[in-house]
């Protein structure tokens, strides 16, 4: 996994996510995004079980 | 410390002059940007060679008309491209977001899935501190406010209480005035000052002047008396007064200490927020090495479980072949014996048959008349078998045969 200067990448599908991507952006936003990765991390976990 | 517009406008053209742009100034003057880097540098050292303070601007209602009056007017562009980078940033985050999940799903290997897992977790993480940053910042702007809105309160207080003493002050020296005579700390006091000292104070001199039998003592013993009391008004007027003063003219100076100890709190816990996303990120990578040893330590068990699996089985299979041939063995020579008993039955039936047969002939020959039998003469089926004879019958086949039906 390579983290770089704070950044978070997915290379296999050439996703990355720095700190500057959630600077500034609208809590509401920054809510919904947690929302759904929990839901993402959810459905991971429990198929992995 | 007063707003001064002239000095804005030199930090405004030499940030310009050092190639920040207009949106980033604006920014950081209105504490909705934070400069990093090279122009937090550039910036703070313009902020010193202008002396001005940051949280000034919160003294301005309308900020970006001060602005647009230093600056000149943002153009609609300008504005728009604000607000629309903003809203962009987050349409372009939710479409990563939506993008990782469609291709996570999408992920069959439990061990990536493991990985990728985590990396989610971080993801939750930073979003979590920015959340928390945010959170955090607000707060403190509401303090910072509320640290203005008690300076603002306090000199309005002083400015009305500076009034107010003053007026009490004045209405209290006009009462005072004409009877200076009869004011104890007055220069113009009827009795010599090293008088009323050495004979004890006022009070003493008050008291003799009530004890006397004359109508004027007694009358200048109660106009000192009142007078003292004025004074002692007057002078905590004046205490008064001065404590008021003193508040206003401090005013700006705490109010100024107050915001840099607001600011060296604020940016120490937002320090402390960055180590502890780096200690939860750490914890996390110590979470994968621990869990890639476990996986490891498991592995190399199950693997060590299947090769003494497989000894075991080895060794099963050659106890099993051992016992099986035992059994062979067994069987044969139970075949063996079987065999041997029934020919000896099958011999001694022969030899009785043989037996019978020479008794028969015998027997014959003796009703023929023939009495006198040669030994020499041998019946012809009386020839004994030897039992103990050991080479094969003379159907070992077919008695094979006979003892393996038997047998099953």
């Amino acid at each position: 996994m390579e983290k770089d200067n704070d950044k978070i990448v997915f290379e296999e599908y050439g996703i990355e996510f720095t700190d500057d991507d959630f600077k500034g952006v609208d809590q509401d936003t920054l809510i919904k995004c947690k929302r759904k990765l929990n839901e993402l991390l959810r459905k991971i976990e429990n198929k992995e079980s | 410390m007063a707003v001064n517009k002239e000095n804005y406008k030199k930090l405004v053209e030499g940030a310009r002059a050092e190639g920040i742009s207009d949106e980033d100034i604006r920014g950081y003057l209105t504490l909705t940007k934070t400069a990093t880097g090279k122009n937090k540098e550039i910036f703070n050292r313009l902020l010193q060679e202008n002396n001005i303070w940051l949280t000034d601007m919160l003294q301005i209602e309308e900020k970006q008309v001060f602005l647009d009056e230093i600056m000149g007017k943002e153009t609609p562009n300008q504005e728009n491209n604000h607000s629309k980078t903003l809203s962009e940033k987050a349409r372009t985050l939710m479409e990563k977001i939506d993008l990782l999940s469609q291709r996570i799903e999408q992920e069959k290997s439990p061990l990536k899935r493991h990985i990728l897992a985590f990396k989610v977790k971080m993801l939750i993480a930073k979003i979590q501190r920015e959340i928390d940053l945010q959170n955090l910042r607000a707060s403190y702007e509401d303090k910072r406010t509320a640290l203005l809105t008690d300076k603002e309160d306090r000199e309005n207080s002083a400015i009305d209480n500076i009034a107010i003493l003053n007026s009490k002050i004045k209405t209290l020296q006009r009462e005072m005035s004409g009877n200076e005579e009869y004011d104890a700390e007055s220069p113009y006091f009827m009795y010599p000052k090293n008088y009323v000292q050495d004979s004890g104070g006022v009070e003493n001199l008050t008291k003799k002047l009530k004890e006397s039998k004359k109508v004027e003592s007694q009358q200048a013993a109660k106009r000192i008396e009142e007078m003292a009391i004025k004074r002692q008004e007057l002078n905590q007027l004046y205490e008064e007064l001065k404590q008021e003063q003193e508040s206003l003219e401090y005013s700006q100076g705490d109010y100024e200490q107050d915001m840099n100890d607001l600011d060296k709190e604020e940016k120490s816990l937002v320090i402390r927020q960055r180590l502890n996303i780096f200690t939860r990120i750490g914890d996390f990578f110590k979470g994968i090495v621990q869990e890639a040893k476990l996986y490891r330590e498991e592995k190399a068990q199950i693997k060590d479980l299947r090769v003494k699996q497989k000894e075991d089985e080895s060794v099963i299979d050659e106890e099993f072949n051992r016992k099986m041939q035992e059994l062979r063995e067994e069987r044969e020579k139970a075949k063996q014996q079987l065999r041997e008993s029934q020919r000896g039955e099958r011999e001694n039936q022969q030899n009785q048959l043989g037996q019978d047969a020479a008794a028969d002939f015998r027997k014959q020959m003796a009703e023929m008349g023939k009495t006198e039998l040669n030994d020499s003469i041998t019946p012809p089926e009386e020839k004994t078998v030897d039992t103990h004879r050991e080479e094969a019958t003379p159907a070992p086949e077919e008695a094979d045969r006979n003892d393996s039906e038997e047998l099953r």
